[in-house]
């Protein structure tokens, strides 16, 4: 922002009091502050990357030569399921979207935080536990060791006795909640949080990544969840879904894995995209080619990606009927890709680019995603697929995609933002140095691998014989792989002097578009001294309105100093709705997670009631984490709020758990014998149609509630609340009862059939009582009188019931079908 | 504007929800159809029928909103991509829609008129 007059400076400076958090290390362990925990996210997936850049290097010394004895087969195993794991979970994801979404997208978006600051600060602390608790495993020397995908049956109990497979099972279960909770703060951040003005058509391409990223999340770790917690009951419980013997398929396994997995992909390298549309427009001097169609590129390459799962699975053996479905998505997947593609180089052809280091990163990034994207495409081709698969040709492909693709930009990110974070320019020569040592290493690590597969050489082996001529191969790749880490170790110390030495660089060293350009460097704790006026997606070129941000600072206007506040407006057109009172920092989210990660721990060890026990107390940690109240008066709102729509992003959430939970029924039942399977009596229809009648019946009362609290009648909404609760409460007193009872006839590890039965009604269930446990909290918080806060309380809950009720329904019709 | 916001977006939702509800009723009809199930002993799905019937139903919904995509477009067509709502918006988001309805159609179709001229439940 240009320079402010003597009226801006003073309220710059009241905002600055308003928005300052503690000092120290405690006010680190509390900090809800976007900035604060992306920097905390940066550095955490940064040691990660160290580690799983070490596993790297030791697996690729111990191919150097053949019948190498540097790594026991043991060893190996653990540490390239360790290095797939890291890279995935802990670091790629966590640095793309932790990091840089986080510390991004209020800015650029013109906001002064995420939409929910808390549930940030509980995500973060998540992701650090969980990390902690699967890299506890390898010390121990009980890592998981069966590929990051983790297929049965090798890592069924039988094959796999250890603790390892359910380090994994835990572990990634774990860090699933860190990223979904993330995925439904940017959801809500991006539909409510954009500065006035900033309509859909007006948002920067990296919110596009980001929000696809984010609704990616949402409908993939569902399924992953549901597989990993089937494993898991499995191995502890005796369960049987993917045991053929009990009934079960290990193919379910393939397909929950593969819905994630895939969409993975995207998840992992939309976020590099939305980097790459930020820097091209920056150094080429000119605006994004085509931005309609690279925005719904974005949103496209996510969705499609769903529906292409079964491309990992060509080598099953599916019927080509199925595997018909998966080509024709796989194939059209690539048009999306290839608009963006042609929109990068347009841009750059048609501008006037400067190859300063941001800009080298991604030029780095369009000629491996070229690389990586056509053998993609020849995986499409089942023949070929099923020729190539399990050999190195598909690590050559899956490397220059999420390594060469996803990883350089985020490098490119790291120069090009450094000046913002650091307020310090970076050397520039070293900076190209480390770019041309890292794209060499890249290429000399990755690009043979295409041969030496296509030589048949197969993944996941510890070693070879020397007389197949994969030796010389071999030592081109390990030789890459460290001149690839002596080129990140240049970027690490480039960017380390910096910090401590560079010149000061300014506010905008680079003529940058977005708004996080308009922020000081290092940005202050509230962002921006005014909400700055937006009327292009490059708002930082429309000299005009930052002159007018300028004169609102002077004049007091949209500045919002007054409270801990931030403007919302609407979804689809960024009009102005409302200023928000922002949570300030907390012990409670470290708290919770704390609490989670000691549930985590006793699940493992297998003290199930001590898990019981701490999850009651991360329930109370969130309870005291929302006992502060916004301070709002109560308002007639243009568009739902906040809360709402947090509701209805963690319920699509929980709509695709069930999803793919029916989902299991269904597969398993289609390639069963018989169903139910063993001499199982089909359930009774007339109790469970009766029960979900009464559930279904109790959103009357909730509804009634919802419109009694908006019109401001507090002793009809805590009625209707009541009325609803008991119906709620009977409904699920009566179903416990009944699932009891029927565990005397057939239990969970009687076979598929009893598994997946017991486990989708335990989870329709445990979905109720969480909404008990809702409604108990609302009635007491009502007690105490209605505010807006109580009211958005109110609306959230009931939309928690309405949607409880559709997936009763479901629920319902597949627990009968038999019958 | 609320007739051309109507068409917005059945452009832009139309033809993605076609493919999907296509892509998951083909993808469970098949592995039903090529288990040895027990839907019930005389339940033969026959999948090209089906599948027949679901992706002319699929195409259909995805050609109309190609249609509603350009009709939704053309009544913004004056309007620039970055000017504000709604007629910006629905600009921006109808070159979106139709865009992207042909790429579903054609997945729809490549996907649908794939499974009828193979041959059935023989192993890729």
């Amino acid at each position: 922002m240009a320079v402010l007059g003597t009226a801006g400076r003073a309220r710059a400076e009241r905002l600055r009091r308003v928005w300052a958090e503690r000092h120290g290390v405690l006010g680190w362990l509390t900090t809800t502050d976007h900035k604060r925990i992306g920097l905390l996210y940066l550095f955490t997936s940064l040691a990660f990357f160290l580690a799983g850049g070490v596993e790297a290097l030791l697996l690729r010394t111990q191919l150097v030569r053949p019948d190498n004895g540097l790594l026991s087969p043991s060893a190996y195993n653990q540490l390239f399921t360790m290095h797939g794991v890291t890279m995935i979970f802990l670091f790629v994801i966590p640095l793309s979207i932790g990091a840089f979404g986080n510390y991004l997208l209020p800015l650029m978006i013109g906001a002064r935080d995420l939409a929910f600051p808390r549930l940030n600060a509980f995500s973060y602390w998540v992701f650090v536990a969980a990390g902690l608790f699967v890299y506890v495993s390898l010390p121990l020397g009980s890592a998981p060791d069966a590929g990051w995908f983790d297929y049965v049956p090798l890592a069924d109990r039988e094959f796999s006795p250890g603790p390892n497979i359910d380090f994994y099972c835990l572990g990634i279960i774990f860090v699933g909640i860190s990223t979904t909770a993330t995925a439904v703060n940017f959801i809500v951040t991006v539909f409510k949080l954009r500065a006035p003005g900033m309509s859909l058509n007006r948002m920067p391409l990296f919110c596009f990544a980001m929000l696809a990223v984010s609704f990616a999340i949402v409908f993939a770790l569902p399924p992953l969840t549901v597989a990993a917690a089937f494993l898991e009951l499995d191995r502890q419980v005796g369960t049987h879904f993917y045991d053929i013997a009990g009934g079960g398929d290990p193919v379910l396994w393939q397909h929950l894995f593969w819905i994630f997995g895939h969409p993975e992909v995207y998840i992992i390298i939309l976020p590099a995209f939305g980097i790459a549309t930020s820097i091209i427009p920056a150094f080429a001097r000119r605006r994004m080619v085509a931005f309609p169609l690279v925005a719904l590129a974005e949103l496209l390459v996510a969705f499609i990606g769903f529906g292409v799962w079964a491309h990992h699975m060509f080598a099953v053996g599916l019927a080509t009927v199925t595997a018909v479905y998966f080509a024709a998505a796989s194939l059209i997947i690539v048009i999306p890709s290839a608009i963006q593609l042609f929109a990068w180089l347009t841009t750059l052809v048609t501008g006037r680019p400067q190859f300063a280091t941001p800009l080298l990163w991604i030029v780095g990034f369009i000629v491996f995603f070229i690389v990586g994207g056509l053998s993609g495409v020849m995986f499409a081709a089942i023949p070929f697929d099923q020729q190539a698969h399990d050999t190195y040709f598909v690590v050559a492909h899956f490397h220059f995609v999420i390594f060469g693709a996803a990883v350089f930009p985020l490098i490119g990110g790291l120069y090009y933002w450094f000046p913002k974070v650091t307020g310090r320019m970076y050397r520039e020569g070293l900076g190209k140095a480390s770019f041309w040592l890292a794209f060499a290493g890249t290429a000399l690590t990755f690009f043979p691998m295409h041969i030496v597969g296509l030589l048949g050489m197969p993944r996941r082996q510890y070693t070879y014989p020397p007389d197949l001529g994969w030796t010389g191969l071999n030592v081109l790749e390990t030789v890459g792989s460290y001149v690839l880490a002596a080129g990140l170790l240049l970027v690490a110390a480039n960017l380390a002097w910096s910090c401590i030495r560079g010149p000061a660089s300014g506010e905008d060293p680079f003529d940058g578009a977005t708004l996080e350009w308009a922020a000081s460097s290092p940005p202050a704790p509230y962002n921006f001294a005014v909400i700055p006026t937006v009327t292009s997606p490059y708002p930082m070129w429309d000299e005009r309105d930052r002159e007018q941000d300028v004169r609102n600072a002077e004049a007091g206007r949209l500045v919002l100093d007054q409270g801990h506040v931030t403007p919302a407006t609407t979804v689809i057109d960024g009009e102005w709705d409302e200023a928000l009172d922002m949570p300030s920092d907390s012990p409670w989210p470290l708290a919770a997670a704390a609490a989670l990660a000691l549930v985590f721990t006793f699940l493992l060890t297998g003290h199930w009631t001590t898990a019981l026990v701490f999850l009651g107390a991360a329930g109370a940690a969130a309870v005291a984490w929302h006992a502060r109240e916004a301070a709002a008066e109560l308002v007639t709102r243009r568009a739902l709020p906040n809360g709402w729509w947090g509701m209805a992003v963690f319920l699509a959430t929980e709509a695709a758990l069930f999803g793919s939970l029916i989902g299991s029924y269904s597969y398993l039942r289609f390639t069963s014998a018989d169903w139910p399977q063993g001499a199982i009596e089909p359930p009774s229809v007339a109790l469970p149609l009766a029960l979900t009648a009464v559930l279904v019946l109790s959103v009357v009362p909730m509804r009634a509630a919802e419109v009694a609290a908006r019109r401001q009648r507090t002793r009809a909404a805590l009625r209707w609340l009541a009325v609803a609760f008991a119906l709620q409460a009977g409904y699920l007193a009566v179903q416990i009862v009944s699932y009891v009872d029927e565990l005397g006839t057939f239990t969970p590890a009687t076979n598929a059939y009893g598994s997946i039965y017991f486990s989708l009604l335990g989870a329709h269930h445990a979905h109720v009582a969480l909404g008990l446990g809702l409604m108990a909290w609302l009635l007491v918080r009502l007690a105490g009188g209605l505010t807006e806060y109580r009211v958005t309380a109110v609306r959230a809950i009931a939309l928690y019931w309405y949607v409880v009720g559709a997936i009763a329904v479901f629920v319902v019709a597949t627990q009968v079908s038999p019958a | 504007m609320r007739r051309a916001d109507a068409l917005m977006w059945f452009g832009l939702f139309g033809a993605p929800f076609a493919w999907a509800a296509q892509h998951v009723a083909g993808v469970m009809l098949t592995i039903a159809a090529c288990h040895d199930n027990a839907v019930g002993p005389d339940w033969r799905p026959d999948v090209d029928a089906v599948t027949a019937v679901v992706t002319a139903v699929a195409a259909l919904v995805a050609a109309l909103a190609l249609l509603s995509a350009v009709a939704a477009w053309r009544s913004a067509r004056d309007a620039d991509d970055s000017d504000p709502p709604p007629a910006g918006r629905i600009h921006f988001l109808g070159i979106v829609g139709l865009t992207i309805s042909p790429l579903f159609l054609a997945i729809i179709l490549m996907s649908g008129l794939g499974t009828i001229s193979l041959p059935g439940c023989v192993q890729s």
